[in-house]
């Protein structure tokens, strides 16, 4: 039965999932996730992070600025946070986009609130403001850019609002998670997220209809949707010791989202590249999402069709071997594995095509407990095509995505190595290789 | 087996860091980073203006700018006076996806760019892939 599923889901999945729309979609999605997850693992524990979520102005507003293809910061952000990444290859990799702007925590001292001498920290503590609780991306693929030689390049840009790094402040108030939330916030996994207020109940209401979990996501701005979206569950499994529930929970989710909205959302969305801030509204939604990460672009989106399947494997072959590959990351008192937590979002982020496929193919086995599906570093790659994977690989890669979702992290996840693009390389052969088998347990 | 260390990092002249090696059995791999410092973007909150003082914004070395007027910093960042605040942000990409093992970053303060050299070799200049801004 579930074989069948499986495959019915495969096919979907590469039929209409393709590299345009759902992987968009998910790519939102994934921004959000990956900095609440970050945001969630910070050390020391934040008091007062709050809940970040996707702007869809924001997003329009950073689409509208990535397809200026210009070198360098929006001098017209106004009062918004920035963050860009720059990227030639094959295509964009969003979780390698964040986690190069998180690796900068190794040079932030929180205690002293200083970057080391001759450092980057800007863009980890934009990530880890606590006070920014919107955020937007946009991203265009540029054959040339004003200012540099460089030419076929993949720009990513994301504001943030409210604009964080404010000088004189640190980028949030250490304590116990959620302990000083503001007025009309509730904890949800260790973040603060807003209570919706009767206006945005209505909003919402009508995102739920539409359906899926993505539009809600970008709709809904603040409150917490009833669908669940990757955003808001993610930060869930953030927490460490929820792992366990992680699993049992996430997958439906996944599921849900994927298939359907996005592809309906997309094509709209590419339509409308319209300026940014004209669709403040959930029915914008999708055209905001589009505006987000629609891109012409040939090459963004590839790397996560292939990813997902990636991870997956990965997950299983993780769970024989693990290895930490980032010594810092054991340094955080919370026993947070900060690593982990990268190599978790890249997981989530390259996920999603995967993820929902495989979501909705086993969606009832997700594992509790399995939140460690990391993804074991590439040298574990090799177990991975084995046929062992098909039966149980499932169950691996549902967990994978699950817990890659939040940071599902057990405390003792090894670490993975940041993203190189040799990694990536790594990916998309696993990929394959991954392939034949689901195929096989689908039709089984 | 693997040491890190740090050397000097002469923040406001924006040279570089920290190098580090990494003894792996006879392989000796040694990689040096140079990175700017405030990267990103940052806001500054000024004091309420008093009533004599003129509209605009004065900087941490005490100059003077106009509302709405920009202006680049020795250090690499661009500038812009808002209202009762100073926002800024480094104008000079961060080399992040290259060969570490073999490469360093360089940074031409007087264009504000960095460039990404063999370590052994400074006159050959490396591929990167990926620039934080």
């Amino acid at each position: 039965m579930h074989g069948s599923c499986g495959l019915w889901a495969l096919l979907l999945l590469l039929a209409t999932a393709g590299p345009t729309t759902a992987l968009k979609e998910d790519e939102k999605q994934l921004m959000v996730q990956l900095h609440n997850l970050y945001r969630t693992q910070v050390s020391p524990p934040a008091s007062d992070m709050l809940q970040m979520r996707w702007d869809p102005e924001l997003a329009a507003f950073a689409k509208a600025y990535a397809q200026k293809c210009v070198w360098g910061h929006n001098k017209d952000r106004g009062r918004r946070g920035e963050n860009l990444f720059a990227i030639t290859d094959e295509g964009l990799d969003l979780p390698l986009a964040v986690e190069e702007w998180h690796h900068e925590r190794e040079h932030y001292n929180f205690s002293a609130a200083v970057c080391a001498t001759g450092q980057m920290c800007g863009h980890y503590t934009q990530v880890v403001w606590s006070k920014t609780e919107r955020i937007g991306c946009g991203s265009h693929f540029c054959e040339t850019l004003q200012g540099v030689e460089e030419t076929n390049i993949h720009l990513l840009v994301c504001n943030y609002e409210p604009p964080g790094n404010v000088k004189g402040q640190r980028p949030y108030l250490e304590g116990k998670p959620c302990s000083q939330c503001p007025l009309d916030y509730s904890c949800e996994n260790a973040l603060c997220e807003p209570v919706r207020g009767p206006e945005e109940a209505q909003e919402l209401t009508p995102l739920v209809t539409e359906g899926p979990s993505t539009v809600a996501d970008e709709a809904l701005g603040p409150g917490k949707t009833n669908t669940p979206s990757l955003a808001t569950e993610t930060p869930s499994f953030s927490g460490r010791e929820v792992s366990g529930s992680l699993a049992t929970t996430a997958p439906p989710t996944v599921g849900t989202k994927a298939p359907s909205s996005l592809g309906k959302e997309e094509p709209a969305s590419m339509a409308t590249k319209a300026p940014p801030s004209q669709n403040a509204e959930v029915p914008s939604i999708s055209a905001t999402a589009t505006l987000l990460f629609s891109e012409e672009d040939p090459g963004p989106l590839p790397r996560s069709t292939h990813l997902p399947v990636l991870r997956a494997a990965h997950d299983i072959a993780s769970k024989t071997s693990t290895s930490p590959t980032r010594p810092e990351s054991s340094q955080h008192p919370t026993g947070e594995p900060q690593p982990r937590a990268l190599e978790e979002v890249e997981a989530e982020v390259k996920v999603p095509s995967s993820s929902e496929v495989l979501a909705s193919v086993l969606p009832a086995r997700a594992q509790p407990g399995e939140p460690q599906a990391t993804l074991g570093h590439p040298k574990s790659l090799p177990n991975f095509p084995s046929d062992s994977a098909s039966g149980n690989a499932i169950g691996g890669r549902t967990l994978a995505l699950q817990s890659s979702l939040p940071g599902a992290d057990g405390p003792e996840k090894p670490s993975r190595k940041p993203p190189n693009s040799s990694g990536h390389t790594w990916a998309h052969s696993s990929g394959l290789l991954l392939l034949p088998p689901l195929l096989w347990a689908g039709l089984l | 087996m693997l040491s890190i260390s740090a050397s000097e990092c002469i923040c406001p002249d924006r040279i570089l860091l920290f190098t580090m090696k990494m003894h792996l059995g006879r392989f000796l791999v040694l990689a040096t980073f140079v990175a700017a410092c405030n990267a990103g973007c940052y806001v500054q909150t000024l004091d309420m203006p008093t009533d004599d003082s003129p509209p605009g914004c004065k900087d941490d070395d005490g100059k003077h700018h106009p509302l709405k007027s920009s202006w680049r910093t020795s250090d690499c960042q661009d500038c812009f006076c808002e209202e009762n605040e100073i926002t800024c942000c480094n104008i000079a990409p961060m080399p992040v996806e290259f060969d570490r093992k073999k490469c360093q970053v360089i940074l031409n303060e007087e264009n504000c760019t960095f460039s990404v050299v063999e370590y052994k070799d400074p006159q050959k200049s490396c591929d990167v892939h990926g620039w934080n801004l």
